[in-house]
């Protein structure tokens, strides 16, 4: 039990540390960096709950395999959307690309 | 309904023809110029008129019929179609048919060449089909939608040379005058509708003496205010004389058969309600009776040949309503109930229709859309037929003995007798006074018309063609023999109204001819050149005169209360509209978004920074949320 807590709390105060860098960076890869930290995260406590919930099932693990390759895609498109963004904008610092306004 | 006799769907056809020429007329094309579509138009309207001839026969061997199909059903109200074949109704629809056919042939030769000829035709096919409607139907709703598209062709034929402002002004005046008149008509339906729970004119008149007199009487009223807008009583026959201004066949539709005889059917047909109101009786006579003389004194003042024409129509309408008011203020047992007026509504439509032709045979001939008599004096050298023509017209309306005019006018004469006690007596003076002033004014148009050279070198036109002949020439037999026909023979007040026979009075006779000859002989007098009336009469008659050429400021009172009523009340109506309406609650609820929007952009910083934490704090708030709830 008390092995369940322990890789749970890891799971949250991973989750947020990248949650709290999502919202403090200023610089784009430092977010997604951020950003996959909370994706894996949220793998250890997939497989946690797989471990204490449905053990001699697969069904995190399963689901764990979806998450890494989703995000190794995505991880692969973003960084191309930051190359562009900095040969539009020259810089990679969200404050300064707030086109989306107005 | 229960005595269903024999339903067969034939009559139905008899508006529906007219009704699919206007159709197939105005998908076709309107600006065609061909004889086709007149063609077309009148073959329509003739097998209207054949159907009619065999409704007659069928009539005369089955009695009445009637049809009642519902044609939608909303909850408890249901909406029926049908139609109600009676002694009334059939009258009316054999004079509409004929006379619309006559008219229609007619027209033929008259609006040749016309720009928009097509357009006419479409306009009087859908004209004689509105009308139709109105008196074939068996429901109130029905009739009022005949009614207001019997207004709207009526619009489309005064206005029918709309590039003439005049045209489109007249137009224009007789639509919005018998709008007035058509607003009482409808809330008195709807009146009828919320007191006997039916349309049906049948269940209607059934009903209506279970209602309360008030009731009774208030509707009666508004009833009878439509019938006064379409029958041009005053103080809503302004329009009639400005209708001159369409195609003269066009006014002879409107003057004989149509137009202005919706308000005289209205009437006869509803005449049940309206004996139960005894008090709207009196006012229909007051109404009938100063029509007659203030239409018969205008007519004398006018010296336009159709406008004369178009009084006198306003003057025998007038005597047409002082009949049905009177014959439901006298004894019951006797009255002679509808058929008082009717009898005159068709004569009428007859002779008014052969002199509004008449006047078209002349004005076409001078290529003109009107005239004053002394413009076509001259008409017996330079066309005796027409003249002729005229002649047999005036004299049948004058009430000469025997044509048609003089029988349905003794019938006329008689109604108010019917009222007991001196009143009686004052209507019928008033009845006869009218009559007189008809024979003056008729004597009076023939002899500047019919007499006298030919004026200005005019070339001697040759004569009339045969189509507009044969209207004529039918029409005249009409109003020579038809009189008699109907009264003796046919004996129409029986056929009307079955408890009651045709019997002529030989004494009121002798009193109607002697004044009609009377009018006639002193009309003669009077507007022979030679004779000169003293100063001193005109000087007595000077204040009638004045009154009489200012047409009695009817028009003056119209105009005034259109400005100071109407176009008040639409002013205020339409400042209310901006002021109120728009600027407060349209525009104030239209900015209330905008001003939100002002609110709400200010969070749109653009920043993901500030996105990713509001929509965590959401998130962690909705979490929160679902807990505790």
């Amino acid at each position: 039990m008390n092995e369940f807590v322990v890789l749970l709390s890891t799971g949250a105060a991973l989750f947020s540390i990248g949650l709290y860098g999502v919202m403090i960076r200023r610089n784009a890869v430092l977010i997604l960096m951020s950003i996959e930290l909370m994706l894996n995260a949220v793998n250890i406590n997939l497989i946690t709950f797989q471990r204490y919930l449905y053990p001699g099932t697969s069904i995190g693990e399963v689901l764990i395999i979806f998450v890494i390759t989703i995000a190794a895609a995505e991880v692969g498109l973003a960084m191309a959307i930051v190359l562009r963004v900095f040969r539009n904008w020259g810089t990679i610092n969200v404050d300064k690309i707030s086109e989306m306004k107005n | 309904m229960d005595n269903i006799l024999n339903n067969s769907w034939a009559p139905l056809l008899i508006p529906a023809l007219p009704m699919f020429a206007f159709l197939i007329i105005f998908c076709v094309n309107l600006l065609t110029k061909t004889k086709l579509v007149a063609y077309l138009s009148i073959f329509a309207i003739f097998l209207s008129f054949a159907l009619v001839i065999f409704e007659f026969s069928k009539f005369i061997s089955d009695g009445e019929s009637y049809l009642s199909l519902t044609w939608m059903a909303v909850g408890q109200f249901s909406f029926q179609i049908g139609y109600m074949l009676d002694a009334l109704s059939l009258m009316m629809l054999l004079l509409v048919t004929s006379v619309s056919t006559l008219v229609q042939i007619y027209s033929i030769e008259y609006m040749k060449g016309e720009e928009r000829f097509g357009w006419y035709y479409a306009a009087q096919s859908i004209f004689a089909a509105s009308m139709i409607l109105v008196v074939l139907t068996d429901s109130l709703l029905l009739l009022y939608i005949g009614w207001e598209l019997v207004g709207l062709s009526s619009y489309l034929l005064i206005g029918f040379w709309y590039e003439k402002r005049s045209a489109a002004e007249a137009a224009k005046k007789a639509f919005i005058t018998t709008r007035f008149g058509d607003v009482g008509l409808l809330i008195g339906i709807i009146l009828i509708y919320l007191n006997t729970g039916t349309f049906q004119i049948h269940d209607v008149l059934q009903s209506i003496s279970g209602i309360a007199d008030s009731t009774v009487t208030i509707i009666a009223a508004l009833l009878f205010i439509g019938a006064m807008g379409k029958s041009a009583q005053v103080p809503f026959h302004i329009w009639l004389p400005d209708a001159m201004e369409g195609p003269t066949p066009a006014s002879a539709l409107i003057h004989a058969a149509t137009m202005v005889a919706a308000g005289v059917f209205l009437v006869a047909r509803l005449f049940e309600i309206f004996v139960l109101a005894e008090s709207i009786m009196w006012v229909i006579v007051i109404v009938g009776g100063v029509t007659s003389i203030l239409a018969g004194l205008m007519a004398l003042a006018e010296t336009d040949f159709k406008r004369i024409l178009a009084y006198s129509t306003v003057s025998q309408l007038g005597l047409m309503i002082l009949a049905l008011g009177s014959s439901g203020l006298g004894d019951p047992e006797h009255s002679l109930g509808a058929t008082s007026g009717v009898f005159h509504l068709l004569t009428h439509g007859y002779f008014k229709a052969l002199l509004f032709l008449t006047a078209g045979v002349t004005l076409h001939s001078l290529h003109k859309s009107s005239a004053t008599i002394y413009e076509v004096r001259g008409l017996g050298r330079k066309s005796p037929i027409t003249a002729g023509f005229l002649i047999i017209g005036s004299l049948s309306l004058m009430g000469i003995p025997p044509l048609s005019g003089f029988f349905s006018k003794e019938l006329i004469l008689s109604a108010p007798l019917a009222i007991e006690g001196i009143r009686g007596m004052g209507v019928f003076g008033v009845a006869l006074l009218a009559c007189f002033l008809s024979s003056l004014y008729m004597t009076r148009l023939i002899l500047v018309v019919v007499q006298g050279s030919l004026s200005n070198e005019e070339v001697k036109s040759h004569a009339p063609p045969f189509v507009m002949n044969l209207p004529l020439l039918i029409l005249s037999t009409i109003s020579i023999g038809g009189g008699y026909l109907l009264a003796g023979p046919l004996d129409i007040v029986n056929f009307l109204n079955s408890s009651q026979h045709f019997h002529m009075d030989y004494v009121l006779a002798t009193i109607s001819t002697v004044v009609s000859v009377g009018g006639f002989a002193i009309g003669f007098i009077l507007y022979n050149q030679k004779t000169v009336v003293p100063n001193e009469v005109l000087k007595y008659l000077k204040p009638l005169v004045f009154l009489i050429e200012n047409r009695f400021f009817f028009d003056k009172l119209a105009d005034i209360f259109v400005k100071n009523v109407s176009l008040a009340t639409a002013n205020f109506v339409a400042k209310f509209d901006r002021k109120v309406i728009n600027d407060i609650f349209v525009d104030k609820i239209g900015m209330s978004p905008n001003i939100t929007g002002e609110i709400l952009r200010t969070v749109q910083t653009g920043n993901i920074n500030q996105y990713i934490t509001m929509f965590s704090v959401s998130v962690l708030i909705l979490i929160a949320l679902s807990m505790w709830v």
